[in-house]
């Protein structure tokens, strides 16, 4: 980004309201030729406006964009899109002027991008779950609780009965021998 | 949850290779218990023989049942007290005989080992629809102290990325800080980038508030950084400080966060006056008497502190609270939490007292001051579950508790005053003769209290006298009589700040929130209708209470006349603090000094340079309705710049169909009736921004031909 437009060629705005082309209809140009003078003035104006003063160079790439522009007008006035909008030349050639700056400053050796904020890299973070209150104050604790200390009785007594089982399994096989 | 916990030091010796023995950490584990055991078996003795002395009083008259629920309440008062007394007083002695052991050399890097100078540490500015001029003038004195640092050390200085990440709101705000950015990039020369950058980053929604500013750069940016340093929009570090803090991090792998206590300057209203001497002089003293107990389990303030990136990233994440807010939900105050989760983890959070340079700004009005508080209010409450759940450090705990009752204390000590007078109410034979003052037990215990909260500002200007730096306060007689003015006034403004604390926690447990006017910044006064507003209620409780009590026992008047008198002079007060003038002629007669104002530091002084340089710089050339939205569609620069914004951020998002016809619209026919949310809407749709920027150009009659 070429930050010495800021304070040495700021100048904004003219008529101090912001108009649309379409809503001045006496500023309207008349023909073809007014269109392309017209095309010419605004992106003069825009490419000092971005610092850009050097009278060859302004004139060189005014046309080259109008130019342009007229091409992608032409096409689409066949089409019958643009048609009864006598500024649709001024605008393309403005957008191609704002998308030629803003691909040189991101190209270019200032690394325009990089100067807002270096690029993105992804690093994931570690999740926390939502804590759970100390074991007391849960429910579930004391039932954890009481089923552990359940399950000490209860694995004697199946201990027990399993023993006893076994030991009745085993005289009823020696009694069926017998 | 991992509830086992390293012991104090231990683990650091074990995962840390740098450290040479084992000695010193043991040592130091060791005095932290010691200190914890101390300040606890204190804070017992003095609890139990305030609760026994009490009972004693009350037993004369027999207890009746307000009473036996003043008990209750008394006890956990009265340790609260008596915590914060002995932690003041471990503060006191620690001040007056320093531990060589316990302080780190300004430099502790190993001589073998030299910073990386390669790499950078990120300093983070989380911002809010704060002052964008202020903001970045703080940033441009701090670069410019690093540059200066840099350029006379000998050493190498590690590098610093800042970071201004905006969550702001306010489009002209948000416009006005992305002009105030490129302004300073622009300004800035090789001598200062070479050292460090500034970048800037704008979030179109603000999930997670400062929390989650900070998560996103952590999920987006931190890669590249072991370090960040987080700071506040009213932040302010020294270069030295900043150059300290990476040391001691890079020192000790196992130091999660260091925390730099930064003291308030730079105000002038009288109240602001009063909270910058009451920091700077009797501050040091609780500082250093937690630093005591806190050890390696200290606590984070949510700014001015150095932060391990990867650790943060690995434990840090909040977690979301079970219920519904106001008490759950989203974590509000996340600070606390931060400091906890690492803690848990085994990360130290330390508190670096020694290290000067670390400053902020305060409020200026009461009112400014009560705002932030409520905000606070229901964060800490908020740490009451926390204190309840499973895996955290007792510690830590103990710093959720603590917060906590920064709060509900005042609500609790106005039921216990009511309980009494309820008690004293019932009991018609000690009413009726007045005999239970004969005992004086309550008299004593009363002082007692009062002694409690008093004593440890002598202590802090005690400390400073000893020491022999009052001469920083402005002399030994001035820092005196600056702790009298400001005793006089933290005793009229107790009750009142009492009566809010207990309305933000009320309003806060309803689930509701206290109407302020809107906040203002910087140094404002307070007109008679604004005080009138926030503290009318305030002064007619104090009439109806003052009435209650001499219609229901007037024995008892002189001692709730400094409540009364607090209550009484709401209105007026906040209006003599408030002023300017007034601080501005406390400051002419010597008194609230503070060290600041006498020497001012390198880095205060950049950032006067910068404010001033900053206010004289004219913004863009305003266009259409005045407003930086409509300079925006005129200039080229400005458009250019936001575009860039949007892009490196990757906030750009467009709007709805609906919505684009609708700005369309009012663009064109009446622009002064785009409402806010849309303006901010059109902010983050770089597509639509272009389509109106083209449109606004190709409409302006240039002067000139190609």
């Amino acid at each position: 980004m070429n930050l010495h437009f800021i304070h040495s060629a700021d100048v904004i705005g003219h008529h101090g309201a912001v108009v649309s082309a379409d809503s001045r209809p006496d500023s309207r140009p008349s023909g073809d030729s007014s269109g392309r003078d017209r095309a010419l003035t605004v992106v003069a104006s825009y490419l000092r406006e971005c610092g850009i003063h050097h009278p060859d160079v302004v004139r060189d790439q005014c046309h080259r964009l109008v130019d342009s522009a007229k091409d992608r007008f032409g096409l689409t006035t066949q089409n019958g899109v643009d048609h009864g909008d006598p500024f649709r030349l001024s605008k393309l050639s403005l957008e191609l002027a704002v998308e030629s700056l803003s691909d040189r400053q991101h190209g270019g050796t200032t690394g325009g991008r990089r100067q807002v904020i270096p690029t993105i890299q992804q690093r994931p973070l570690s999740r926390n779950a939502t804590p759970s209150l100390l074991g007391p104050l849960r429910a579930d604790w004391w039932w954890t609780l009481a089923g552990r200390a359940a399950a000490g009785p209860a694995r004697l007594v199946s201990g027990l009965r399993n023993g006893l089982r076994r030991r009745f399994r085993i005289s009823e096989i020696l009694s069926d021998g017998q | 949850m991992d509830n086992n916990y390293p012991v104090d030091g231990q683990e650091s010796v074990a995962v840390n290779p740098r450290r040479t023995g084992r000695r010193p950490l043991k040592r130091k584990s060791m005095k932290t218990k010691s200190y914890r055991w101390m300040i606890g078996s204190a804070t017992s003795v003095l609890t139990a023989i305030g609760v026994s002395a009490y009972v004693d009083a009350l037993s004369g008259g027999g207890i009746n049942v307000f009473e036996a629920f003043s008990v209750v309440l008394f006890v956990v008062l009265f340790a609260w007290i008596a915590f914060s007394f002995v932690v003041a007083t471990v503060g006191f002695a620690r001040r007056l005989r320093p531990d060589p052991a316990a302080t780190p050399p300004s430099d502790p890097r190993p001589s073998t080992e030299a910073v990386e100078e390669t790499e950078a540490t990120a300093v983070l500015v989380p911002v809010y629809n704060e002052s964008p001029g202020d903001v970045f003038a703080r940033i441009e004195a701090m670069m410019r102290d690093l540059a200066a640092k840099a350029a006379a050390s000998t050493s190498p200085n590690p590098r610093f990325d800042f970071f201004v990440l905006s969550d702001s709101t306010e489009t002209e705000v948000w416009l006005a800080e992305e002009w105030a950015w490129a302004d300073l990039k622009h300004r800035l020369g090789e001598d200062v980038t070479g050292h460090c950058q500034v970048f800037y980053r704008h979030r179109s929604e603000n999930k997670g508030r400062k929390a989650g500013n900070i998560a996103d750069f952590c999920e987006r940016w931190s890669r590249p950084y072991a370090l960040m340093i987080v700071l506040d929009a009213d932040s302010l570090m020294s270069a030295e400080t900043m150059v300290a803090m990476v040391r001691r991090m890079s020192a000790d792998d196992r130091l999660g966060i260091l925390q730099v206590p930064p003291v308030p300057i730079g105000r002038a209203s009288l109240f602001a006056r009063l909270q910058q001497f009451s920091a700077q002089a009797y501050g040091p003293v609780f500082v250093e008497g937690f630093r005591a107990w806190s050890g390696d389990q200290g606590n984070y303030w949510g700014h001015n502190a150095i932060i391990r990136v990867a650790a943060f990233c690995d434990c840090c994440d909040l977690p979301v609270l079970p219920g519904q807010a106001p008490l759950g939900g989203e974590i509000l105050s996340h600070d606390f939490v931060e400091a906890s989760l690492l803690v848990r983890r085994g990360w130290k959070v330390l508190l670096a007292t020694e290290l000067g340079g670390s400053y902020e700004e305060c409020p200026t009005t009461l009112t400014d001051y009560a705002m932030r508080d409520q905000r606070w209010c229901q964060g800490n409450l908020q740490h009451g579950r926390l204190i309840l759940s499973d895996g955290f450090h007792p510690v830590s705990r103990l710093h959720f508790a603590s917060g906590v009752m920064a709060y509900v204390a005042s609500p609790l000590w106005i039921l216990f005053t009511l309980l009494c007078v309820g008690g004293w109410a019932i009991d018609a034979e000690a009413l009726g003769s007045a005999s239970w003052f004969d005992v004086y037990g309550r008299f004593v215990l009363f002082a007692a209290a009062m002694l409690m909260l008093l004593i440890p500002k002598l202590y802090g200007v005690l400390g400073h006298v000893v020491a022999g730096d009052a001469g920083r306060f402005g002399g030994s007689l001035r820092i005196a009589a600056g702790g009298l003015v400001e005793t006089f006034w933290s005793v009229l403004l107790s009750p009142l700040m009492a009566v809010l604390h207990s309305r933000f926690v009320v309003s806060t447990l309803r689930g509701r929130k206290v109407r302020w006017a809107a906040q203002q910044r910087g140094e404002h006064g307070v007109t008679f209708t604004a005080a009138f507003r926030d503290y009318g209620v305030i002064t007619l409780l104090g009439v109806l209470a003052g009435w209650a009590i001499f219609w229901g026992a007037s024995p008892l008047l002189v001692w709730f006349a400094p409540i009364l008198a607090g209550l009484l002079l709401a209105i007026p007060m906040a209006m003599l603090l408030g002023s300017r003038g007034m601080g501005l002629l406390a400051k002419r007669m010597g008194l609230l000094l503070i060290p600041q104002e006498i020497a001012p530091p390198e880095v205060a002084r950049l950032y006067r340079d910068a404010r001033e340089v900053s206010s004289k710089r004219s913004g863009p050339r305003t266009a259409g309705d005045g407003s930086l939205l409509a300079t925006l569609l005129h200039s080229p620069t400005f458009f250019m710049i936001h575009q860039d914004v949007l892009s490196a951020s990757e906030s750009d998002t467009p709007m709805r169909e609906d919505e684009r016809a609708e700005v369309l619209r009012l663009t064109e026919e009446a622009w002064d009736q785009l409402p806010q949310t849309l303006r901010r809407r059109l902010l983050s749709d770089a597509g639509l921004l272009r389509q109106l920027h083209i449109r606004t150009r190709a409409a302006i009659p240039a002067p000139m031909t190609a």
